[in-house]
């Protein structure tokens, strides 16, 4: 085998090389162009959607338990979630967090949506958390997540 | 099973399929060609080493299919370039090497290994996020794993490292393990822990300095990476945690404080160790001119220096150069012998792949929607890209040499082992994140659909 | 978090590029000196493990040759005259580098880029890569071992070199070294002679014939001679009024004669007496035409020659400095001050005058030749200096002849031959003992070789050395040898 021949597959060797690498760049950007096609046409505000059932609700049953975790004074309360029920200090709501001073009068919601939970905040002073963040609007929550309104947490468990 | 109706994951694993075939191509050619560079013949083994890599390949992306069919497409196939890159490599010192010091055959049964544990790591674990909740018991493993090497009796000094167990016939690295277990534990407990860590109490300039009491999550992982550096004299995997743990740090909290703080603290243990041990100041020392002693201290860095300086632009051609010169050559220096058979075109398409891969996983870090999923995939993806750039820093002299592993493609079943591991939680991550996303936007039309009727 | 996370993998990027940059520094731009690097052992592991060509002597005499070994390279450089070839021939070290034809030819002796021997000529050669090629020299083992002999071990050169074709044919130097040592396989052995070499306070590893530069004192005054009767400073006919010394502009120090004595007369007297106090004033009259005319017979420049590293340049007084240093002029014209030459420049000089003018360029080398003893490439003679026109040549040739004849070279006669020289004591310091030198040629009508000798401090004579005595019958020996008489 001469050395010219070798220096020749050498480089064929080393073209294919770049050749993967530019094929793993073209799908990075395929997946980028994907995600931000994504990204928007779910922000959409959605107004003419043709009505449709959602598949994944149909088996499932259509409630979820949360339980409180903190303030200790409190731990271990549970609620069902089978429609809607809201959180707060007042007193007409389903959770009522009367002791919890960083709590609002009427602090968020939570529901059931084609079985799926999820929270939304109604313009609380303090703001609900989910898993530590701060939400805005609504949020699925899932299970094992935490909620937090005021200083009072709760857990979602089933 | 509804997953293959999935039109993502369709899409990402044909992606995943035409890669890894083209990847498989490549390493078929490498291994040709290394033949043809000694003797004027196909090898003779071609059919089975192709049979080989290939079984291997479509068993991982077969089980990536079933298991986790909406992750991202690109991880499988550069590892399996890395991997096969390593490998051709390594048999390339294989032919210098004398009978007995043959590692070829063992490192491909550790990538065969590998893939075994990469398929049940897929398999045991349906979600990452499940592992949250396990925390402490993975503190305590990771510490476990960390001390394991300076139990007597069962430590093992290694080229002057003491990282090493032996278990039987095997001696196998447990800081390896340790690094992924430890990663589990902060990124969940920084989820917990990050609002409080955040709020910052003094201000110095611009920089938020946080309340002394909430140093403890800065100080565990520093006393972890100074027991490293001083107990088995491993810098590199000292820096390699130090920075990953202060990279997440930062990541959950956004403080610079945390940054500023660590990074003086890990200047402050390392300018002691300087003054204090012979090891820390003899690799500095060598890292300032390892011209000084050639023949003996300097002798590895300037024999990789000077294989990165031979190979050149497009180095000498598999199986042409002399990196058999180069010592350990199928470990540490390994990117150094690539240097001088590949050149720099090599090194850098090398480099390239890593950039790739590492910039996947942070991908797939940003693409989560759960922070400990976040913080979780951006610290695999840390020590991914930290353990690349020390061990390449090192053998072209960029920052002191310290003996790590470069991801896949060195020799070594423990580093192959963990770095399968690192892999299939990144997909797990990755497909964890893509399934919910898809559900959501599935939810989220239904929702909305229900309104407008409702309207 | 997201802006967090762009931020720790933006900087990983950073890093990576920082790798890339580092890369491109190594393998690109610092990529010759490491691979050139002599500790890098990776040229000479190929070379030592793989075959490798003979040096061969103009007789046929093995230099250097490869033999089997036991260890790891399988083979090991023998070199079997030992001190004699070790500052031409070189060695070949896998540990301090290779020197001189060894490393000149590698190309070629290890044939592992025989490419240079396919481009000049004999494409009908199939050249695999285990072919290598022998190189014969034009130098003579028998001449080297005269030389080494009749320096006696006195510090000193002899360069013998053919007028005609510039080949080498002798060029040896005390003190040398056994090269064979440095050819071990054991880095450490090999390190601790090579630093005992280097501190030997003889230096005994300088190749003194050509990388050492020495005042060629009156030897010079052939190019003084030639200078002045191509500019027309001085004809044969000019005569030089009978001085004990010449005290030049700017300085209150005169030349003076040698021994203190007068003397004058016209160029051929002056030339055969050596008189400074003529070549001194010369030296003056030719002034800024000086520099020009020595280096039409290569002073300022190296020439090149076919080793590695190659010859050190000669020197004489810059160009312009007349005005500023005349003294240095009226010196330079008697060989002393700032002119240093090497003793090859000086026999360059003398086959420059034996030549008709011509100076070609030296090589040690003559053929190149396969295993098979066909020839890959002759080395051909190439002009390298026009020093001056065929007249002067004849009329400074003629000076020579009279000096050996009748003047201060009389220990350089040989019987039946006529031999044309040059005596030359030049002082190098104030307290230490002058250089004997002699260069010349025979036969002075049809010139086979020209030759430079050089006793470094006048050798075992001390003070008493003079060229005429102590540097003139070595030189003689030498030519009687190459003659066959």
């Amino acid at each position: 085998m001469t050395d010219e021949l070798l220096t020749v597959l050498k480089f064929c060797f080393l073209a294919l090389l770049y050749l993967f690498l530019f094929r793993v760049v073209r799908v990075v950007t395929l997946e980028l162009k994907a995600d931000k096609i994504a990204v928007p046409l779910a922000a959409l505000p959605v107004t003419e959607a043709p009505v449709s059932q959602p598949k994944r609700s149909r088996g499932a049953r259509d409630e979820s338990t949360l339980v409180i975790v903190a303030p200790e004074s409190r731990e271990g309360e549970t609620f069902l979630l089978d429609q809607e029920i809201t959180v707060g200090r007042a007193p007409g709501c389903g959770i009522v967090l009367a002791d919890d001073t960083f709590a609002s009068q009427v602090h968020a919601r939570i529901y059931r949506q084609g079985g799926k939970t999820y929270v939304e905040d109604l313009g609380s002073t303090n703001g609900t958390l989910l898993n530590g963040e701060r939400i805005s609007g609504y949020v699925r929550v899932r299970r094992g997540d935490r909620v937090q309104f005021g200083q009072t947490i709760a857990e979602l468990t089933r | 099973m509804s997953v293959n109706r999935s039109a993502l994951g369709q899409r990402r694993r044909g992606h995943e399929l035409k890669l890894g075939a083209l990847a498989l191509v490549i390493v078929a050619a490498g291994h040709v060609l290394l033949a043809l560079s000694e003797s004027p013949a196909f090898p003779r083994d071609l059919w089975a080493f192709l049979g080989a890599i290939l079984a291997l390949f479509v068993i991982a992306h077969l089980a990536v299919r079933r298991l986790a069919p909406r992750a991202d497409p690109t991880l499988l196939p550069l590892a399996a370039l890395l991997l096969g890159i390593g490998y051709i490599t390594i048999s390339r010192l294989d032919v210098a090497a004398g009978a007995a010091d043959r590692v070829g055959p063992t490192q491909a049964l550790w990538a065969a290994v590998g893939v075994v544990a990469f398929v049940t790591t897929l398999v045991l674990l349906p979600t990452v996020r499940a592992l949250a909740r396990y925390r402490y018991s993975f503190l305590m493993l990771g510490v476990i794993a960390l001390l394991l090497p300076l139990v007597p009796g069962l430590g093992r000094e290694i080229n002057g490292a003491l990282l090493w167990v032996r278990i039987g016939p095997l001696t196998v690295q447990p800081g390896e393990a340790a690094k992924v277990l430890l990663v589990v534990f902060f990124a969940a407990y920084l989820v917990d822990k990050r609002e409080l860590l955040s709020a910052g109490s003094r201000r110095i300039g611009r920089v938020y300095l946080p309340d002394p009491k909430h140093l403890g999550p800065l100080l565990l992982p520093w006393a972890a990476s100074i027991l490293i550096m001083v107990q088995q004299k491993d810098l590199g995997s000292s820096l390699l945690f130090f920075v990953a743990f202060l990279a997440m740090l930062y990541i959950a909290t956004g403080r610079y404080g945390y940054v500023v703080i660590g990074t003086g603290l890990f200047a402050t243990a390392a300018i002691v160790a300087y003054k204090t041990f012979g090891h820390v100041q003899s690799r500095i020392d060598i890292w300032i001119n390892p011209w000084q002693d050639l023949q003996d201290t300097g002798y590895q860095l300037t024999q990789s220096l000077f294989a990165f300086g031979s190979g050149g632009f497009a180095g000498t051609g598999l199986g042409l150069g002399r990196p058999d010169v180069i010592p350990v050559a199928t470990t540490d220096f390994i990117f150094a012998a690539i240097g001088e058979e590949l050149g720099l075109l090599g090194t850098i398409a090398v480099l390239i792949g890593f950039m790739l891969l590492v910039g996947s996983a942070f991908r797939i870090s940003l693409q989560a929607q759960r922070p400990f999923l976040k913080l979780f995939g951006a610290g695999l993806a840390t020590i991914l890209g930290m353990q690349t750039f020390v061990i390449i820093g090192g053998v072209t002299r960029v920052i002191p040499l310290t003996g790590v592993t470069l991801p896949f493609v060195s020799y070594g079943g423990s580093s192959l082992v963990s770095n399968f591991v690192i892999l299939a939680l990144l997909l797990r991550i990755s497909d964890e994140s893509a399934t919910e996303a898809e559900d959501d936007a599935a939810t989220e039309e239904a929702r909305r659909a229900i309104e407008s009727a409702h309207a | 978090m997201n802006a967090n996370i762009r931020r720790v993998g933006l900087l990983m990027i950073v890093l990576m590029l920082i790798l890339a940059a580092q890369l491109t520094y190594l393998q690109v731009l610092d990529a010759g000196r490491l691979a050139n690097d002599p500790r890098n052992s990776r040229t000479f592991l190929r070379d030592f493990t793989g075959p490798r060509g003979a040096i061969i002597d103009a007789a046929g005499k093995v230099l250097a040759h490869t033999v089997p070994s036991d260890d790891e390279y399988g083979r090991q450089r023998k070199y079997p005259l030992g001190d004699l070839f070790s500052q031409t021939v070189g060695y070949q070290s896998i540990v301090v580098g290779s020197v001189g034809i060894e490393k000149e030819y590698n190309d070629v002796l290890s044939g592992h880029d025989l490419k240079s021997v396919k481009i000049d000529n004999l494409g009908e050669l199939l050249l695999d890569k285990e072919h290598t090629a022998n190189v014969i020299l034009s130098m003579r083992a028998d001449a080297q071992q005269l030389a080494k002999d009749t320096l006696r071990g006195q510090k000193g050169s002899v360069v013998v070199l053919e007028p005609a074709t510039g080949a080498i044919v002798a060029m040896y130097s005390t003190p040398s070294f056994d090269p064979q040592p440095l050819a071990a396989h054991n880095p450490r052995e090999v390190q601790v002679y090579f630093d005992l070499l280097n501190a030997d306070p003889s230096n005994p590893a300088l190749p003194r014939a050509y990388r050492e530069r020495y005042p060629p004192g009156s030897t010079f005054k052939i190019v003084t001679t030639a200078a002045a009767l191509d500019t027309g400073i001085a004809t044969p006919e000019t005569d030089f009024p009978s001085v004990k010394s010449f005290t030049p502009p700017q300085a209150g120090r005169p030349i003076e004669n040698f021994g203190g004595r007068s003397c004058g007369g016209d160029l051929e007297s002056v030339f055969v007496q050596s008189c400074n106090s003529a070549f001194a004033l010369l030296g003056v009259q030719l002034g800024e035409l000086f520099p020009p005319q020595m280096r039409g017979f290569g002073i300022f420049e190296a020439p090149s020659i076919d080793l590695n590293p190659g010859a050190v340049v000669s020197l004489g007084p810059p160009e312009g400095s007349f005005s500023t240093n005349k003294p240095s002029f009226a010196l330079a014209g008697i060989g002393q001050g700032e002119v240093a030459t090497t003793p090859l420049q000086m026999a360059l000089v003398a086959s420059g005058v034996a030549n008709g003018g011509l100076i070609m360029t030296p090589h040690v080398a003559a053929e190149v030749r396969d295993g098979d003893g066909r020839i890959l490439r002759t080395i051909k003679p190439k002009p390298w200096k026009q020093a001056m026109p065929v007249a002067t040549a004849m009329t400074i040739r003629d000076y020579m002849v009279q000096v050996v004849a009748r003047g201060t070279g009389t220990a350089a006669r040989i019987s039946g031959v006529a031999v044309a020289g040059k005596t030359g004591t030049a002082q190098s310091c104030e307290t230490c003992d002058p250089h004997a030198w002699f260069v010349a040629f025979a036969p002075a009508e049809a010139p086979r070789y020209a030759i430079a000798v050089l006793v470094e401090n006048g050798g075992s004579s001390g003070d008493e050395a003079t060229g005429g005595r102590v540097a003139a019958p070595i030189a003689a020996k030498m030519l009687r040898f190459l003659l066959g008489l």
